[in-house]
Parts: C-alpha cells; structure tokens; sequence
C-alpha cells in the first residue's frame, strides 16, 4: 500500500507502478546495459573500428587478442563497430523520435483543437509533404548540404513527424470533446493550457506506445539509407550497416551477421516494453493496481 | 417447483487489493409468468448477482450457491451449457441501448441471425417472425424498418428493438438490467408500459432491475432490496412500498422525487432590481455537412427563447433530449454560434471581449452531466479544483490550497480527497467535486446541465440539497436543466418547458405544477413515475415517443401537433405563440391553453 504522502504526484505513482512491473524492469535494464555498453564500448577494445588487419580476416569470436565477437572481411575488429555502429542506430532512434514527437504532439494538437479552417490548412501541408517521395527529399537535402550524419536526422525527422501528427490530431479530435476540456474552457482557461495540461497529457498513451514503435522504424530507415549509399558512410558505421554486411557473408562467417542483428532485436524489443510498461505507469487508473 | 431457484448465491471479485464480497448469500425464487423487482443503489450488486446466473462475470469474478432453471443446476455449467440457456431461456436487455445494438448491421438482419442461430429457422420465416416481434413492440411501421440502422432510431426505439431482441427466442425469464435509467421520463413510461403488457403477453418472468423504486412500482409483483451485497429486504411490492421495514428502503422511497408532496419552501430572492442575465429572442443554429457543392444548411437546435435569471433565483429548463435546452445555455454563457441579445449586468454579453468577457465568464460556471468525464482523469483532485482560481489569478498557492480544502468540505469531502484521482471517487462524489471547482471562481451563475441525471436516486436527492444549500449561502442563480420534472420543481422558481427549440410554456414553477396547460407539459407531468404500486398499475400512457418529428421536417403549423391529443385542424395551419394566462405569470404557446377544462 502507498502512503498518502508518498503518491502525491504522478512521477512517483509512475515509479511505484513500475516497480511492480517485472517485464519493464527486466527490459528497462536490459536497455540500460546496451546503452552504456556502446557509450564506454570502443574504450574497452585495443582495437579500433576502422583499423584494418588484413592478418585477421573473418576470425571467429575468440578470447585470444581480444577479439570477443571477431573480425570482418576486410580483418576490421566486430566488438569495436557494434559498440561504434549501436552509437549511431541509437542515436539516430532516439533523437529523431524525440524531434519528431516533440514537433508531432504540438503541431497535431494544434491542429485537432482548433478545429475548422486551422485544422484545415495545417493538415493540408501535411498531406502536401507526405506526397513528396522520401528519396527524392534525401537526395535533395545531399545535394544542397554535401554528406553529413545530421541530415540523417533531419530527413528521418521531418518525415516522421507527420505520422504522429496525424495520430495526435485524431485523439485530439475526440478528446477536445470531453467535457473536462469543456470545463476548463468555461472556467476561462486559454487554448495553450487547455492543450498543455487537458489534452497533451491525456494523449501520452497513445503518443509512448506511437514512438516506441517509430524508433525500430527509424532504425530501420537509417540502415536502408546506408545501405544505398545516402547514410553513414564506411568507415563508420551502424546496426543496420553491419547487419546489410553481414548478410553478404553469412554463409563464411555468421558472427558477422548475427551479433549485430541479435543486439539490434534484443535493443528493439526493450524499446517495445519499455513503451508498454511506461504507459500503463504513467496511467493514473492503473496506479492502484 | 418454481421457475427460477437463486439459493446462497455469493459474487466475490479477487483484486490485487483484495477480495471484494459483490453478492452475499442472495436467494430468491421466481415463478413462471412473475414480475420480479431487485432495487437498490449503484454498486448494491443487483447486475452482478444477473450477471453471475447467466455467466457474465468479468474474469475476477467468482460465483458461488446455486442457481436451478426448471430444478437444473446452470450456476458455472460452463460457456456451452450457457450458450443453450442464454436468449432461449433467460434474456437480457441492458441499460444503454446505443451500445447494445452492432452499427454495421440492419435491424433485420441483426435480429433474424439469433432467430436462424437459436432456433435453426430459416431465413424467410425469421424474416417474418422478426416483424411480428417488432410490431408486438410497438415499432410503428415495422416492416419498411427492417433495413434500418440502429442509428436511425431514437433512444426509445432502439431499446424497443432491445426488448424485441430479447423476447425473440420466447424465454422464460426476461432480465431488464435498468432499461429505462437512459432515456427520456416521457420515453420511460411508454418503456414500462409496454414491458408490463408483454409479460402478460408472453407469460415471460421478468426480473427488472432499478435504482429507483418508482420505476418498478408499476411493473413488479415482488419487491428485492439490496444494500452492499446484501438483500435486506423482500416483499411483495405493496408491502414494500407501504410499510418499509429497513431505513435503507424507507431513504430509497423518500429520495424519490415526487409531484404530489407540497412544494418545497423556497426563499425566493426575486427582485425586481436589474436581472442578471436577460437574454432576449436567443436562436442557436448549426451548420450541417455541405452536400457535394451545395449550398449550406443549418440546423436551427434554438428559436427566440427569451430568458431572464436573478441573484438567488433558479430558473428549470425542461424538455425530451434533443429540445435544445443544453444548446440554449451554452448559448447563455456565451459559448458556441447564437444569434439574438444577452445583456449580463445590463451588458451586451455578445460584444465583452478581453479583461471584461474573462470577467464576465469568471460569474458564470457549468456543472455537467456526466461527473466522471468531466473531470481530468490525469489530474489530482487539488489541481482540478484549484484551476480557474489559477486561471482567474485568485491568490498565491497557499491562499488557493486553502480555498480548495474550505470548498471540498463544503461539498463534502475531505482533505485526504486532495491528492487522489477522479476514478477513485463515486459518481455522487465526482458530481460534487465539479460543484467545488465550479464555485472556486466565486461565480453568480451556475449552469446544471443534467447536473443529476446520472445519478442513482439517493444520490440525486442529496445534490440537490446540496445545490439548495449552496444557492441560499452564495445567493447563487442557478439554471437548471433535466429531463424529469418532478426533479426540476424540487429546486426551480420558474420554469421553461421546451420542445423542438421553441419555449412551449414558462412561468412561476408552482402554477405550473398546479395548472398545467400545454398538453406537453402535461405529458411530462404525466410521465414521471409515482411510487405508488396501486396507481402505476393503473395508469395508462399513451404511447406517444414514437411520432416525434424530425425537427426541420415540423413544417408549417404547432411543432407538437404529431403528439398532441388535441390537435386540429388550426394546428396544422397555423403556429401559436407564447400567450399571457392567470395574471400575466404564465404563457403558454398552445390554441387550446384557454380550455383548461378540456385536458382534465
């Protein structure tokens, strides 16, 4: 049971709700340890992730001279570019999902509470963007700013941005309907309270299990745009870099294939239940299950 | 051997807080053909111990006794044997009628698929057997109806098409979990009635379940009383109702809003100073969706209402839904499109804007229908009241915190309420956290659309006393809007009765209780339910929900002319208008108003 006192704000149900939640502290944890493992990673290796050995091509994983998940074709050592390449599929997940669910929520919630004429033009710029073809605005933003990892996040950004303003500005539709939105506009609230504290609050469900789904996806897209050629470049790397490698040598060195894909999967279905438990822990009813 | 044998029936829910006793040792028996009655307050565990018969139970749940169908064991015989019984034998008809129907089937084909399922008929003959059903409801035209949608019916119909549903399969027991507690009070009777004459139809054993005792007084032989789980009481219904044994049944019997009882003395503060609100010819009128390139249509939900509210005075809008009485006080507080005059303090409402219109919204607060909803499931009870004393900068922190917790204990809770989310209250609770945050604005004008229509009976009356109480204190005008008469005259000074968008009669509530005269009002007065079994059996009603127009098909002509029994010719021609009867206090928009004589 909670003590009065120790329930009083959201933050701290959430947190007793969690602690109860045995999948998203295995999975929550599970991240955690993925994520400081490919930020102090490349430090543990002697070997770099762009030296090339051509003593040391395709090694299977081994203790001997520290090659813990062995060496590609072309001798590069595999522990150091998984750590360096999860840098960068990290990265590129979480950022560009942070952008476009922070710019998404406003911009739909925006949208969906205004309603009529409003509502109207900005999704009709939505519906403008999304009928530009993905590839043609990546090519577009290369040329114009020469290669660059950022454009990365850009592009996937501003492409996903739209999905979850159109979400957002569906939920919105029903929830500026409720009559507490109602109340706190005849208690004389202006329309940024009422959509600060009325209605984004209310979309979180959707919005958390929403971007939980868009960081694979980003994932995925970061590692298509490399694979043509338009993302990362070699040396450096990224799971879905390596993985588009390793599909090449799977049938001489599967290590080479699997130990990025398993990281990306295993990464991937964290996000999913870590999105899970979040919602149902940040959902006040479910607090006192 | 009786019909039904409910012995030591037990419902316990396991929760992770622990196991919850719903339904503590029930045992009743119901006869073939009779008319059993379970009251009792929400949460009481009437619709559970229903649920637990037919197996309906949520996954938690867990049912214990025994339950005999024709001396058969049916308690937890699991989902097959169930399936068997469920429809055939033991029918439901549930509280909310729009949910209870799937949108995306005809009602054809929605009824005859239990017909072709439950009885291997095939389709042509449940085609026709569909249609004898619907017209043994009372479903005027039933058989061009068969291709309708559950949305093109009114409320009243669709649980018509409910019962019909369920008496399909002609079973033996009809279970009518709150069948009316959604609908219109003139929607209600024709509800009841009906229900009462099919039971004697179909010599089907029917099992009503209410909230209210008036509701049940017309149509039940016995009489169960529940209370946390428990029935405490069980009689035959004249009994019940006559000598009461448990204080439980005799508050349920008193919370019943009745017509008959003298009016409650009411300190009317009407002044002849400047009114509040005044609001003259108010229309309010909405745009349709555009068809292809046409040209846009409206539909007029208000017409030239004109309204005037004091300091301390309570003015009752009354009316079916859809008569635009929720439209018109939007309208009145200034919200959504309308056209016509609202002076506020002698101030043009319409043409406040800035510092002087948040001034004037700051006076005028809402209390809604439903209590959950209109609270903020993600916000803790003090920030929910505590906004608009926020939005109108009323003090620091401290000083508002303080004025939360005075507000609460006024309304009834406490200060451990303060940290604690909407879910976790009661409805009567929830309702009463709304009343708190719409007086922490300090306001003159509070609106209660449907404020207690939700509510259990009990529940209702202790609201109203709560309103009462509050009014007289704060010397509040309070604009109060139901469907139930006999729950508007309990707190109103004056009345408007609408219907369609148009005032049909206004005046002084008293003389208007006392003298009706339009035929609609009458209706209403007609419809509401008296706890009293010898005259509910009596009563006929005459069944009139089902020929309600459209409202932009009236026409030329008296708006209620479809319904009303004194319709003539000039009805049909010609529209009244609002008329002065008895000194001025009173009018009336009805030819026949004169003629008081004529409606006893």
């Amino acid at each position: 049971m909670m003590t009065a006192a120790n329930r009083k704000a959201l933050g701290w149900q959430a947190w007793y709700a969690m602690r109860r939640d045995r999948l998203l502290i295995v999975s929550a944890t599970l991240l955690a340890l993925i994520v400081v493992a490919v930020i102090i990673g490349p430090w543990l290796t002697p070997h770099s992730y762009q030296t090339m050995d051509l003593s040391a091509v395709l090694l299977s994983p081994q203790w001997a001279d520290y090659r813990w998940f062995g060496t590609d074709d072309l001798g590069r050592d595999l522990f150091a570019r998984v750590m360096q390449g999860g840098r960068i599929s990290l990265m590129v997940g979480i950022v560009s999902t942070f952008v476009s669910l922070v710019v998404g929520v406003l911009y739909g919630a925006t949208a969906g509470y205004f309603g009529g004429r409003i509502d109207h033009l900005m999704m009709r710029f939505v519906d403008i963007l999304y009928a530009l073809p993905f590839m043609f605005f990546v090519i577009l933003l290369m040329v114009l700013f020469g290669r660059n990892i950022l454009l990365i996040f850009v592009a996937i950004g501003a492409v996903n941005w739209l999905d979850m303003a159109r979400i957002v500005r569906g939920q919105t539709l029903a929830l500026r309907r409720r009559e507490y939105v109602e109340a706190a506009e005849m208690a004389g609230a202006y329309s940024r309270r009422v959509i600060f504290r009325h209605i984004v609050p209310n979309l979180l469900g959707v919005v958390v299990v929403y971007a939980t789904l868009t960081v694979p996806q980003v994932i995925l897209i970061e590692s298509f745009l490399s694979f043509i050629g338009l993302g990362v470049q070699e040396p450096m790397t990224s799971w879905g870099a390596l993985v588009q490698r390793g599909t090449e040598l799977m049938s001489i060195a599967p290590w080479v294939l699997v130990i990025p894909s398993v990281m990306l999967a295993v990464s991937l279905l964290c996000l999913n239940f870590v999105g899970d438990g979040l919602r149902d822990a940040l959902d006040p009813k479910d607090g006192h299950r | 051997m009786s019909l039904l044998c409910v012995d030591d029936l037990g419902v316990r829910f396991r929760t992770p807080a622990g196991v919850i006793d719903a339904v503590r040792s029930l045992s009743f028996r119901l006869e073939k053909g009779e008319s059993l009655a379970i009251v009792g307050e929400s949460g009481s565990g009437k619709s559970q111990s229903m649920a637990a018969i037919l197996g309906l139970l949520a996954e938690n749940g867990e049912a214990t006794g025994s339950v005999r169908l024709d001396g058969q064991e049916i308690l937890n015989s699991g989902d097959r044997a169930l399936r068997r019984i469920r429809g055939r034998r033991i029918s439901i008809v549930f509280q909310d009628p729009m949910t209870s129907l799937n949108p995306y089937l005809s009602i054809g084909q929605q009824l005859g698929r239990v017909l072709i399922e439950q009885r291997n008929l095939t389709a042509d003959t449940a085609q026709a057997e569909v249609i004898r059903m619907l017209d043994a409801v009372r479903l005027p035209a039933a058989k061009t109806r068969l291709q309708s949608f559950p949305h093109e019916f009114s409320g009243g119909m669709r649980q018509r098409v409910l019962i019909a549903a369920a008496l399909l399969c002609r079973p033996d027991v009809l279970i009518a979990d709150e069948p009316t507690t959604a609908l219109d009070v003139t929607v209600q009777a024709g509800i009841l009635q009906l229900l009462r004459e099919l039971q004697e139809s179909f010599h089907t054993a029917l099992v009503m379940i209410s909230h209210d005792l008036a509701v049940v007084a017309g149509s039940s032989d016995r009489v169960i009383v529940m209370d946390r789980g428990v029935a405490i009481e069980e009689g035959t219904t004249r009994d019940v109702f006559n000598q009461p044994q448990t204080a439980c049944t005799q508050a349920l019997l008193r919370a019943v809003p009745r017509l008959e009882a003298p009016a409650p003395t009411r300190h009317s503060a009407r002044s002849d100073a400047r009114p509040l609100i005044d609001a003259k010819q108010l229309s309010v009128r909405y745009p349709m969706p555009r068809q292809g390139f046409g040209r846009q249509r409206f539909f007029t939900a208000v017409r030239g209402v004109d309204l005037t509210l004091h300091d301390g005075e309570t003015v009752g809008v009354v009316g079916e839904s859809g008569c635009g009485k929720s439209s018109l006080a939007r309208a009145l507080v200034n919200r959504g499109r309308h056209q016509g005059d609202i002076s506020y303090l002698g101030r043009d409402l319409t043409r406040m804007h800035g510092d002087e219109l948040k001034r004037a919204q700051r006076d005028m607060q809402f209390v809604f229908q439903d209590p959950l909803g209109s609270l903020n499931p993600r916000m803790t009870i003090e920030q929910i009241v505590a906004e608009p004393g926020e939005i109108h900068r009323m003090g620091d922190r401290h000083k508002i915190r303080q004025r939360v917790i005075e507000l609460l204990e006024r309304v009834g809770l406490d200060e451990s309420a303060l940290t604690r989310y909407p879910h976790e209250f009661s409805g009567g609770q929830c309702q009463r956290i709304c009343i708190a945050r719409a007086l922490m604005s300090k306001p003159r004008l509070l609106v209660c659309d449907e404020a207690v229509s939700a509510l259990d009976v009990t529940v209702q009356a202790s609201i109203l006393d709560l309103l009462t109480e509050l009014q007289q204190e704060l010397s509040l005008a309070i604009l109060f809007i139901a469907h139930d008469l006999a729950v508007v005259r309990q707190v109103s000074d004056t009345l408007l009765v609408m219907y369609l968008g148009r005032v049909v009669e206004c005046g002084p509530a008293e003389q208007i209780y006392r003298t009706p005269r339009h035929p609609y009002t009458r209706a209403l007065l007609d419809a509401v339910p008296v706890p009293d079994p010898d005259i509910e059996r009596a009563r006929q009603y005459h069944n009139d929900d089902v020929a309600i127009p459209t409202p932009w098909n009236i026409g030329l002509g008296c708006s209620y002319r479809a319904r009303c029994p004194l319709a003539t010719a000039r009805c049909e021609q010609e529209r009244p208008v609002l008329e002065a009867f008895d000194d001025g206090q009173q009018h009336v928009a009805c030819f026949h108003a004169g003629d008081v004589a004529l409606q006893d």
